[in-house]
């Protein structure tokens, strides 16, 4: 016979992962409209922020109530502690998800440089939320390892887009709206990255009980 | 009785009606103890005639023999007697008691005139009766003979009661007892072994070579059409089984079956091509498989109970999803997700407008192609 405690961890892995789909679909869809230039998919993202917000509040209900009426300890404490520590940062690439989104159909950004690696970095990224996610759901600390790693690229994405938007605002001297806004996704693709990265070493933690540092 | 309804009560929450030992030891044991009682009731009640009877004949002899001695010698007789367990009362033809070996005042002892045996002395020459004791817990036998001067002599002697006897063994009777006891219990286990050992070794598989006892035979036939009938159950299921396998693995489209709970409980080859999972499905639920939040959210509308459909794209393909619920009267039990592509739905309905088109009208002036 299955405890309480169990079915409420059960429950709140179901939350867990059904948070996670709602990231990725948030950051696959806000990268859908940056690279072909769909206005369309960007204006579903903030409902989808409305409900990754949502359930972000539900939860961190459940982890207090688990810590608080269930009393967990050992594995099961690590891995409500993690989940609390996971949501923000799901919460948060949600909501950078939303900032891509916003710029693309409000700031009409208009069509990318196709020789900027933006396009690149934003299929490292949703790779990157989809394995951390990956690695949440089958506790596999290859996967999250491998996420950990992946940063690295993301970083040197962002450092060249950085480098080559600074040039162009330089030499063109185009309005420097575009640039900057181009600027802001790189750093919010970037910052996803991070949370993605975050994710990954809470999933480390909640299985091994130790930190995994680069 | 209320410790035999938790017995009870204990055997049903066990689904039986407790151990056969038990059963079986309560059967020899009390089979035991029933003709144990039953003989001694009968012997001592026979045994106790006899002895009754014979202790009269002989009380007789010996009253005779007394009034025998007693007319030749006088009181003196009776005073030479040894005490022994016979009460020797003479007894005047008036009734008055003349001499009583257990009374030293005889004169001081009641009338005996109206006692039985000394009328049915007094009438015939011998008389006798018994009597119960409250004091003693006993009979005493009253021996009577007519002397010729017209007094009567009496002998008595007391008999233990039937139940003093029965007490007297009843030492002897709880050591049988627990005998008796310990043997029902040996031969109980032994029994229950013998009888158990040939079914826990039955050969299921087939019964019917089992050696056993004859009584087994009508269960041992029962298992044999049971199993036939189960051969021909698992068979027919494997065949559908296969049936159903090659025609779900052999689909273009991909099919996928959630149960109430949301778990797969099936999913074929070109589902999981489509949705990419390369993990063995079975048992878990879809969106620890599938995080396409479209597929996810189809299937979480038809475990509601609506349908539903969307397009969407798996791996680079357009895809046309339909999901449905499984009814079994007003009860969801599960739901269906069917995948095709794009260009096979949009085949599909193409094909299913031609079949649908009326047939085209026919031209007037006959065949334009015709010279």
């Amino acid at each position: 016979m299955r405890s309480e405690l169990d079915e409420r961890l059960e429950e709140l892995n179901r939350e867990m992962t059904g948070l996670g789909m709602l990231c990725e679909t948030a950051i696959r869809r806000s990268a859908e409209a940056l690279l072909a230039h769909d206005t369309d998919a960007a204006r579903h993202v903030p409902e989808l922020l409305e409900l990754v917000n949502q359930k972000h509040r539900e939860i961190e209900s459940l982890c207090m109530r688990l810590l608080l009426r269930q009393q967990p300890v050992a594995n099961d404490l690590r891995m409500i502690s993690s989940a609390l520590k996971m949501v923000t940062d799901m919460n948060r690439i949600g909501v950078q998800s939303a900032d891509i989104a916003e710029i693309v159909t409000m700031d009409g950004i208009g069509d990318v440089d196709g020789t900027l690696p933006l396009r690149e970095m934003a299929e490292d990224v949703i790779h990157m939320v989809t394995a951390s996610i990956d690695a949440f759901v089958k506790r596999d600390i290859e996967i999250a390892r491998s996420v950990i790693a992946y940063d690295d690229r993301v970083d040197s994405c962002f450092r060249e887009i950085r480098r080559r938007l600074v040039d162009e605002l330089k030499d063109s001297g185009e309005s420097g709206e575009k640039m900057l806004d181009l600027l802001m996704i790189a750093k919010y693709l970037e910052r996803i990255g991070d949370h993605a990265v975050n994710i990954a070493k809470w999933v480390c933690f909640s299985v091994t009980g130790q930190q995994e540092e680069l | 009785m209320r410790r035999s309804a938790l017995r009870q009560r204990a055997a049903r929450e066990r689904g039986g009606e407790g151990r056969m030992t038990g059963k079986i030891f309560r059967a020899i044991f009390f089979s035991a103890m029933a003709v144990l009682l039953i003989s001694i009731v009968m012997i001592s009640g026979l045994l106790y005639g006899y002895t009754t009877e014979l202790s009269e004949r002989q009380l007789r002899t010996e009253a005779e023999l007394a009034a025998h001695g007693l007319e030749r010698q006088g009181q003196a007789y009776l005073e030479g007697l040894p005490q022994g367990n016979l009460r020797i009362t003479w007894i005047g033809g008036d009734g008055t008691v003349l001499y009583d070996n257990a009374s030293p005042d005889a004169a001081a002892l009641e009338n005996h005139l109206e006692r039985e045996e000394v009328q049915q002395a007094l009438r015939t020459g011998y008389g006798e009766s018994r009597r119960y004791s409250e004091t003693l817990m006993g009979r005493l036998l009253y021996a009577a003979v007519r002397l010729e001067d017209g007094s009567v002599l009496r002998l008595s002697v007391s008999q233990r009661s039937i139940w003093m006897l029965l007490l007297g063994i009843l030492q002897p009777l709880l050591v049988v007892t627990v005998l008796a006891a310990g043997l029902s219990a040996f031969f109980s286990v032994r029994l229950s072994e013998r009888i158990i050992r040939p079914l826990n070794f039955l050969d299921l598989e087939q019964p019917l070579d089992n050696a056993g006892f004859d009584e087994l035979a009508p269960l041992l036939r029962r298992i044999s059409s049971q199993q036939e009938e189960l051969t021909r159950q698992e068979r027919f299921l494997d065949q559908k089984q296969e049936e159903l396998d090659t025609i779900l693995e052999h689909m273009e489209e991909g099919l996928l079956l959630l149960d109430e709970n949301g778990k797969l409980v099936r999913m074929n080859a070109a589902a999981c091509e489509m949705l990419d999972i390369r993990e063995e499905p079975a048992g878990k639920t879809l969106l620890t498989l599938c995080r396409q939040m479209e597929v996810v959210k189809l299937a979480e509308q038809a475990l509601r109970g609506e349908r539903g459909e969307a397009c969407l794209a798996l791996r680079r393909k357009s895809c046309r999803v339909g999901a449905s619920p499984i009814r079994q009267g007003e009860e969801i039990k599960g739901a269906v997700l069917v995948f095709m592509l794009m260009a096979d739905a949009a085949q599909q309905e193409k094909d299913g407008s031609a079949q649908a088109a009326p047939p085209a009208p026919a031209r007037r002036g006959g065949d334009p192609h015709r010279s």
